[in-house]
């Protein structure tokens, strides 16, 4: 097999496992920035960085916990990059942000969407590793450079602050409720 | 309690909905780009970097 004979092998098998990757690499890209556009944008840039930086991925390793730590490490630039230039310390703006082309089709969806991205990026990152793509506390705190103590601590604070922003309603709803519950005592009585 | 599991299975629809669509052609193209790029420019080390 002559150099680039070799090189077009290896070039083929890779890019099949990369292929195989980028289904969970949108569902985490999707999951963590809340917007499906912005997702594939973002899983490009991982292809593309990943392509020129196959030296450093360890052949046998697991390739999409590699692709993940790549996406992630791009989000967590770009979003510090976005605070630099627009400090929103409570998320309020970036709260707003959140698919707004398709706000009406499905409230309930978005109203988690939206709890979603109102959580610290990295109580965020931390749910979706573990509860959604399913890998273990250890898996997870690989990705994140983190200890698995500190993910699971990061799993349950997400999960608590997550229960909270959906258990309160907006206020104009809270008002709506508080008239509807005076009529059905009125009718009662 | 019962929230928090209605929490991981409200994840798990929005992240499987995503694993379970074909993957978007912009990515084979893009990959077979960048194998092109590759093949091309076999001669220098460096891969490329940068590709629409």
């Amino acid at each position: 097999m002559t150099a680039s004979e070799e090189a077009h092998s290896e070039g083929q098998g890779l890019k099949a496992e990369l292929i195989s990757a980028i289904p969970s690499l949108r569902a985490f890209a999707v999951s963590i920035c809340g917007n499906s556009d912005r997702a594939d944008d973002l899983v490009q840039e991982t292809l593309v960085k990943a392509w020129g930086n196959l030296a450093s991925f360890s052949e046998g390793t697991n390739l999409t916990a590699w692709l993940f730590t790549i996406l992630r490490n791009i989000y967590y630039s770009e979003y510090r990059k976005r605070r630099r230039e627009a400090p929103d310390p409570d998320g309020v703006i970036a709260g707003r942000l959140v698919a707004p082309e398709s706000q009406h089709a499905h409230m309930d969806f978005l109203d988690f969407r939206d709890a979603m991205q109102k959580l610290p990026l990295d109580q965020r990152e931390a749910l979706i590793l573990v509860a959604a793509s399913g890998m273990s506390y250890e898996e997870a705190a690989e990705i994140c450079g983190c200890a698995p103590g500190t993910m699971k601590s990061r799993v349950n604070r997400a999960r608590n602050r997550l229960s909270e922003l959906m258990s309160a309603p907006p206020a104009a709803e809270r008002r709506e409720w508080a008239a509807a519950e005076q009529l059905s005592e009125v009718s009662r009585d | 309690m019962e929230f928090q599991d209605s929490i991981g299975k409200e994840l798990r629809n929005i992240y499987d909905d995503v694993v379970a669509q074909p993957v978007p052609d912009r990515f084979l193209k893009l990959l077979n780009q960048l194998e092109t790029n590759v093949l091309s420019s076999s001669a220098t080390s460096d891969a490329p970097r940068k590709s629409e």
